[in-house]
């Protein structure tokens, strides 16, 4: 668990860091608030059978935390922290599971209204039970089962590739690609979301 | 404000999940690289049909991007048979086997269970075993079942072997029954049960896991290396942040 925390304190500290040191450069920039939809394990429900689609994947909120630090007069450095929302939960209450997203992007302009961001980024899922049993069928008879108990964190590196469509000043949409590790040809996983930000 | 946190607790009972562990606490096998032995002695079915049941069930495991467990299937056929594993004494676990007692050794009804899986008392894991049910005459015995539903056997009862218990989500694949199921797709509450007890960590071998790819020797030194030229990047710029002359913008 030390290590999950050190994990946890090293991803803010690259957000911090990254806005204070653009903060006391002085450098122009913006805070962006997203809000829209967070879609998961889009490949597994393209292949899935029909009849479990919803069930392999889903569509919740999603609500991100977006600083722009500008780099120079074309680029801005966009270290984000996203929640999906609302958190999975068990039917008794007991589980919950808290997704989060984690990025830094490169933001690079393609046209006056269109942005493309690029960028590592990380995929958290934090656990959390209350522990004790659960009372479920067996087959022949009913059986007692661990609940989830304590706390969890598990973090997966993805690569971003976003476009943001600037709607006007303050308004833009934005629609982000994250793909979970990359390079295994098995586990290879899309999330994707759409949202709408603004520019405060 | 409050709307909004009123709106998010009610709309957290829209998602569910259902997944429980095999046990109370249960913390799932010590390694994250872990080698199914397979003994195919006395079962009904070919070695070659029972090799590809397990590649397939084991495939479906493997997919979880957000765990960091990795199942493969050893190459050589394990000789520990059903007695030894039951007897304590089988020093290749995990294991699959076949079980020509099935309904003796278990204390189960044969005409109904196609497959039982038993863990050692350990926890973390270090014992355990897939049994399948070769008890001849008998109407759950494997060679009963296609090739589809084998492969759904066997990745349900993989699933135990690894630590989980039963889901009370009817699609999830380890649900009690199998019976409204035609292929084993793992479903988001079969992928959350397994996160939970193996999760992934890209800073376990070093930052973003570079270094779990690559795995080079010095992959553990590096992690403090950047962790320190982090903490004082971070705590020089904060100092000189809030030192910052007042006319200058905060962003």
């Amino acid at each position: 668990m030390g290590s999950t925390f050190r994990a946890l304190f090293f991803s803010l500290v690259l957000v911090f860091t990254t806005t204070a040191i653009g903060a006391e450069n002085g450098a122009h920039g913006y805070f962006a608030i997203d809000a829209g939809v967070f879609a998961n394990n889009i490949s597994q429900r393209l292949s899935a059978p029909s009849a479990y689609k919803s069930e392999v994947a889903s569509i919740s909120g999603f609500l991100r935390f977006r600083p722009g630090i500008s780099l120079g007069k074309r680029f801005y450095f966009e270290p984000s922290l996203g929640f999906v929302l609302p958190w999975r939960t068990n039917v008794d209450g007991s589980t919950m599971i808290f997704p989060m997203q984690l990025s830094l992007d490169l933001s690079v302009p393609l046209l006056s209204f269109l942005s493309l961001r690029l960028g590592p980024g990380m995929y958290s899922e934090l656990f959390y039970g209350s522990g004790g049993t659960v009372r479920l069928n067996n087959g022949s008879s009913y059986s007692d089962f661990g609940a989830p108990s304590g706390m969890n964190l598990s973090f997966t590196g993805t690569v971003n590739v976003a476009l943001e469509v600037l709607l006007s000043h303050h308004f833009s949409l934005n629609l982000d690609a994250y793909i979970l590790d990359i390079m295994s040809r098995t586990r290879r996983t899309y999330h994707a979301s759409a949202s709408l930000g603004v520019k405060l | 404000m409050r709307r909004l946190f009123c709106l998010l607790a009610l709309t957290t009972s829209l998602v569910g999940s259902a997944w429980t562990l095999g046990g109370t606490g249960l913390q799932g096998w010590q390694t994250r690289d872990l080698v199914i032995h397979v003994n195919p002695t006395g079962c009904p079915i070919s070695a070659a049909v029972l090799d590809d049941a397990v590649d397939s069930a084991i495939t479906a495991w493997n997919g979880i991007a957000t765990a960091s467990l990795t199942l493969t299937r050893s190459t050589t056929d394990s000789t520990t048979t059903a007695a030894t594993f039951l007897a304590g004494t089988a020093t290749d676990a995990p294991l699959i086997l076949c079980d020509t007692t099935f309904g003796t050794d278990l204390s189960v009804d044969p005409s109904g269970v196609p497959a039982a899986t038993k863990l050692g008392s350990s926890n973390p894991l270090s014992y355990g075993a897939v049994i399948l049910n070769a008890q001849a005459g008998t109407g759950a015995e494997i060679n009963n079942f296609a090739s589809g539903v084998l492969d759904l056997i066997l990745a349900h009862e993989i699933g135990h072997l690894l630590g989980l218990g039963h889901s009370s989500e009817v699609d999830a694949l380890m649900y009690y029954s199998i019976a409204n199921k035609t292929i084993a797709v793992l479903t988001q509450d079969d992928r959350d049960g397994i996160t939970y007890l193996y999760p992934r960590n890209e800073f376990e071998h070093g930052a973003f896991g570079c270094a779990a790819v690559h795995k080079p020797a010095s992959a553990g030194r590096m992690f403090p290396f950047v962790w320190t030229l982090l903490m004082i990047a971070l705590g020089f710029s904060l100092v000189k942040y809030y030192f910052r002359p007042k006319s200058e913008p905060l962003l």
